[in-house]
């Protein structure tokens, strides 16, 4: 049994990660990519061929699961959670701004309204949603 | 909360241009052409590239609110539209508008979900697995006379062998009830009501932060004539071994003890009480559900006899769950659901084949993700507790190291609880179990520990799983050192603790 080359693992993680970006979850999208990466850093030092053929073959299956999940996952889109946005914001500050997962539709750049929590209190403790309108909204349609 | 503002902006544009449309003068109907105006002249056949389909919104809404300005002397922003305290900015252009709400909405609303002890989000490897059984594959595993069930039960019999192997059994040892509750109603009323038969053993042993299914099911064997003792527990949530071995008695018949509690993650330790009980040949019943998975766990090493497991809180499905009963040296139970003989006689009726795959799935990626997921949730738990119990006057509920770690419950002292959860809307976060966040009594388990009403009170549970992320541990932090120090500012209580008061020395004035 041959060892699998070099080459045919990088092309096997670069296909995982790139399926696995295309979580429409981010939990799922984030654990995707970060498994993915840790499985094969994990196993860098392993020179059993037959081992690693076992572990290729492994990853073949994942990928081939990723591949279904994914598009079950963009069958059934969810709101974006909160902790997504402030991301987005921060990655996008020096590059002029635009970067943006393709898999989200259309909307190029998002540059919203900071959105603010304030709390008052009125016998009970309710909570009023505060927009924060001093900043423009940016948003720009491309086409993908 | 979030969803009000978009949904009242969207009735005030509705409003807005329907009055326009009797009047002749509103900015409404004046600037819809505009946006399309602005972007200049528009042939019939222009070429198509992303860039001509851009719709700048800003230089629109600039456009429009310039053509306000001249037209009533008034600055969008300094009106106010009809009906609700909107700015007029907000219709200065009612596509901008929409595109705003949209992107408020494309920000992100939905809450961060930490509240693992109540049910884990199914993994998609799991749902991949049962897919071909809700589709295809739908034979009855019990019919064992065409390939629709042979094909089935043989997937049915994998899964189930994985779960044994998660918890060191034999395959034919695992019976697949609806759920934990339903396994542990099924040891401790089967054991009993076995025993009853032949009337000597009349004695059940538990402890106080036992999950409500196993002290309901106790309380209801008290009905039946059976005598219950309640463990105490210790201020750190342990039971005690002195206490456990003065409470047996000759006729006691079963102990059940649950390995980690759901609400302050305490691990329980499982190979003494197993050790003594088998020693005194008393059954030793465990409500495992929130350690299967979480903890290596053998039945064999603990001399558990009963075990109940749920798989929603592996990742798996919702509406299966399996108990552990003992083949040698056997455990007799007399059965609550009576039919086809199913599952050994023990719990009769067809069993869920996608439900018991996906458990099976979801018990078999436990086992061979434990220990990277153990790392991890300890990891990002350690950040979590850290960053806490960094701020003043909050406490860890429970035992600091026999401890899991996806499970920290802390208390903030002079915060209540239930208003905290309500200014953390975008974390999705419990004071205690799920079955009693309904109601407003403090949690009954840390009253079990000796801790105070205010204490019990003001206590919020953190639960970390396998798909939380660094980001989402960061932002809670924020969110809650934020949000106590805002809460308690408003306390008069703090005020007083800030002054150096002692509160224990206040008299209260009674009314």
């Amino acid at each position: 049994m041959s060892s699998p080359a070099i080459s045919e693992v990088l092309s096997l993680y670069r296909s995982i990660s790139r399926q696995a970006r295309q979580f429409s979850n981010y939990n799922f999208r984030e654990y995707a990519k970060r498994r993915a990466r840790d499985a094969f850093r994990d196993n860098k030092a392993e020179s059993d061929a037959r081992r690693i053929q076992e572990l290729m073959q492994k990853g073949l299956k994942e990928l081939q699961i990723l591949k279904r999940q994914t598009v079950v996952s963009q069958f059934f889109q969810l709101d974006r959670l909160v902790v997504e946005g402030g991301k987005e914001l921060k990655q996008k500050g020096n590059s002029g701004g635009m970067v943006r997962q393709k898999e989200h539709g259309n909307i190029a750049g998002v540059n919203a309204w900071e959105t603010k929590w304030e709390i008052t209190l009125l016998g009970l403790h309710a909570l009023a949603f505060n927009l924060n309108a001093k900043r423009m909204v940016k948003v720009y349609f491309t086409r993908r | 909360m979030s969803n009000i503002a978009p949904a009242v902006a969207r009735q005030t544009l509705r409003q807005c241009s329907r009055r326009a449309s009797s009047t002749t003068t509103s900015f409404a109907t004046y600037t819809t052409p505009r946006c399309i105006s602005s972007r200049g002249q528009r042939h019939y056949v222009s070429e198509s590239s992303p860039k001509k389909a851009t719709v700048n919104v800003e230089s629109t809404i600039r456009a429009d609110q310039k053509a306000f300005l001249a037209e009533t002397g008034m600055r969008g922003k300094d009106t106010t539209l009809p009906g609700s305290g909107l700015p007029g900015d907000m219709a200065m252009s009612p596509s901008a508008g929409i595109l705003k709400q949209a992107t408020v909405m494309d920000e992100g609303t939905r809450p961060i979900y930490l509240d693992m002890q109540a049910t884990t989000p199914t993994d998609p490897r799991v749902l991949d697995a049962m897919l071909p059984f809700l589709t295809g594959l739908y034979g009855n595993p019990h019919s064992r006379t065409h390939a629709y069930g042979w094909e089935t039960d043989v997937a049915v019999e994998q899964a189930r062998a994985h779960i044994a192997n998660l918890i060191g059994a034999d395959p034919k040892e695992i019976i697949f009830t609806s759920g934990a509750t339903e396994s542990n109603n099924m040891s401790i009323k089967g054991v009993a009501r076995f025993f009853k038969r032949s009337g000597k053993k009349n004695h059940i042993i538990t402890a106080q932060t036992e999950h409500k299914c196993v002290l309901d099911s106790c309380r209801h064997l008290q009905d039946e004539g059976f005598e219950v003792t309640y463990l105490p527990v210790q201020s750190d949530g342990l039971i005690s071994m002195e206490q456990l071995e003065q409470a047996m008695r000759p006729e006691t018949c079963l102990v059940s003890i649950m390995t980690v509690n759901n609400e302050i993650g305490v691990v329980q330790p499982m190979e003494e009480i197993g050790r003594l009980c088998r020693s005194k040949k008393i059954f030793f019943h465990t409500d495992a559900a929130q350690a299967v998975g979480k903890i290596p766990i053998d039945v064999n090493k603990m001399n558990v006899d009963l075990m109940s497991i749920s798989a929603h809180k592996i990742y798996g499905p919702m509406g299966i769950g399996a108990c552990y009963v003992r083949r040698r040296p056997r455990v007799r139970i007399d059965p609550i659901i009576s039919g086809g003989g199913q599952e050994r006689g023990l719990r009769s009726g067809t069993i869920a084949p996608p439900l018991v795959i996906g458990f099976g799935e979801a018990a078999r990626i436990c086992k061979e993700e434990m220990d990277y997921d153990t790392h991890r949730i300890s990891t990002l738990s350690n950040r979590l507790k850290d960053g806490l119990l960094a701020m003043e006057h909050t406490s860890l509920n429970g035992h600091p190291d026999r401890h899991y770690a996806g499970c920290v419950n802390v208390s903030f002292a002079y915060v209540e609880g239930e208003s905290l959860l309500m200014a953390l809307k975008d974390i999705a976060l419990s004071s205690g179990s799920a079955c009693t966040s309904a109601s407003l009594e403090p949690s009954y388990v840390l009253r079990a520990l000796g801790n105070s009403d205010e204490s019990a009170h003001s206590s919020i549970r953190f639960g970390i799983g396998r798909f939380t992320t660094d980001d989402e541990i960061d932002y809670v932090l924020k969110a809650v050192q934020e949000r106590v120090t805002f809460l308690r500012e408003l306390s008069p209580l703090w005020e007083l603790v800030q002054e150096g008061v002692d509160l224990n020395t206040i008299e209260w004035s009674q009314h």
